[in-house]
């Protein structure tokens, strides 16, 4: 070690630091909260079972569509799962709105926290911000070695963020392509995710837009929708996920 | 349950034995105090803090991936709720040395211990005017001895920015010192 850092080992052993016991005040606590045991079942495969049998018993009734929705709690996005799909040539990447400068992005964090304006800190800052009136604020992330592309474009993640208090679009979802909830563990306690597990059609309501999608996980979180979309499998997103959802107070919904 | 490796007690405590938790409350409070202090910049709230913290760490101890070492991912844990409290708390305190908050200075205390004192004091005055961001890379760094993998996952940021993060947060430090 260098002069100053041995200094600065002594310093930070010199500070002022709270003798407390937390033990037992700690326990005292614990019996109100529910056990951490991991659930070891793979939640999607049990999930998509029970939804496998509830959308055959209901597929064709338009007001039992959206009580799977709101089943599901999806926030803006209602599912509709069909036998075969038509997937548009355009992307859901190519649709995402007018971009946003970077200094505005910058302006709106609260200023202890624009040392890292990035949502997933570990992605670094996003490549690109947009807004748009009906899939609210995205960020995108370029595709790399570690992030591979969606389609053939050239973004590696898009995360979009919008009030989830009305329907403002559907996704139209094969019914070979696998989906269903996800449980994502946080520091404020689980939330329930959907997982879609392949490409699947994007509408926006009351439009004729109609783009396709690659592997989405979507939930809801302090009355925000949020949906990451990538090509990565699923305990890779639900690990970028998990880092949103620790934040997302980052979060400027468009 | 003392002689217990980390490992041990955390997989009992994932398997709900409060004891094991306690146990690794017993192990790891006085680091975790630390890391509060250093995020919130004054020790009162620390205790609070790091408590709702220990409380958080038990609900997600689920999750935690027993072949990482337990204390980077306590120390997120701390950090995230420090830095939360921060957010709401209007109350600023700074960081103090055991030396001046006892005030005195030892009249037959040996010189160059002397000389320690007051370096710690001029530098724990400066990590005072530093971002809570830059405390606590330095903390991870030169007190808690973790790795660059660690302190990653520590800050949730990438490898390759802690070398980075950690140099301009040493730069920092020296100039807030050459202003002392």
């Amino acid at each position: 070690m260098t002069r100053l850092e041995t200094q600065i080992h002594q310093a930070l052993e010199s500070l002022v630091v709270p003798d407390t016991d937390l033990v037992e005040s700690v326990l005292a606590e614990l019996p109100l909260h529910r056990s951490p045991v991991r659930h070891r079942r793979p939640v999607l495969a049990t999930a998509v079972a029970v939804l496998a049998i509830a959308i055959g018993i209901v597929a064709a009734v338009a007001p039992a569509r959206e009580a799977i929705a709101d089943w599901l709690g999806i926030g803006a996005t209602e599912l509709q799962s069909v036998n075969e799909v038509d997937l548009p040539d355009r992307s859901s990447v190519e649709d995402l709105g007018d971009p946003v400068a970077s200094t505005t992005l910058r302006e709106t964090q609260p200023e202890d926290t624009r040392a890292s304006v990035s949502p997933i800190p570990s992605l670094g800052e996003p490549s690109g911000v947009f807004d748009d009136s009906s899939r609210g604020r995205s960020y995108t992330w370029s595709a790399s070695a570690n992030l591979p592309a969606i389609g053939s474009s050239d973004v590696g993640a898009v995360l979009s963020v919008r009030p989830a208090d009305r329907v403002l679009s559907a996704k139209v979802i094969a019914n070979d392509v696998e989906f269903g909830p996800v449980e994502l563990a946080s520091l404020s306690g689980d939330t329930i995710a959907f997982w879609i597990n392949g490409q699947h059609v994007l509408v926006q309501t009351g439009s004729s837009r109609r783009v396709s999608a690659n592997q989405v996980l979507l939930w809801v979180a302090d009355g925000v929708e949020i949906r990451l979309e990538t090509s990565l499998e699923l305990p890779e997103v639900v690990r970028l996920a998990q880092e949103i959802v620790e934040g997302t107070e980052l979060l400027a919904p468009g | 349950m003392s002689t217990a490796s980390d490992n041990e007690l955390i997989r009992w405590s994932q398997a709900g034995d409060h004891d094991a938790f306690g146990a690794l409350v017993r192990k790891h409070q006085r680091a975790a105090l630390r890391i509060a202090t250093v995020t919130l910049g004054s020790a009162t709230d620390a205790p609070d803090v790091t408590q709702e913290a220990f409380v958080k760490a038990y609900g997600a101890i689920g999750r935690f991936r027993n072949n990482e070492r337990f204390e980077p991912w306590l120390f997120r844990i701390v950090a995230n709720t420090a830095k939360n409290h921060r957010r709401s708390s209007q109350r600023r305190g700074a960081l103090v040395t055991r030396a001046a908050a006892v005030a005195t200075v030892p009249e037959s205390e040996p010189g160059d211990l002397a000389i320690r004192h007051q370096e710690s004091e001029r530098l724990v005055a400066a990590l005072n005017t530093l971002s809570y961001q830059d405390r606590l890379i330095l903390t991870y760094r030169w007190y808690s001895e973790l790795t660059e993998t660690e302190i990653a996952q520590a800050l949730s940021c990438r490898r390759g920015t802690v070398k980075s993060r950690l140099s301009r947060a040493m730069s920092r430090l020296r100039i807030a010192m050459e202003e002392q």
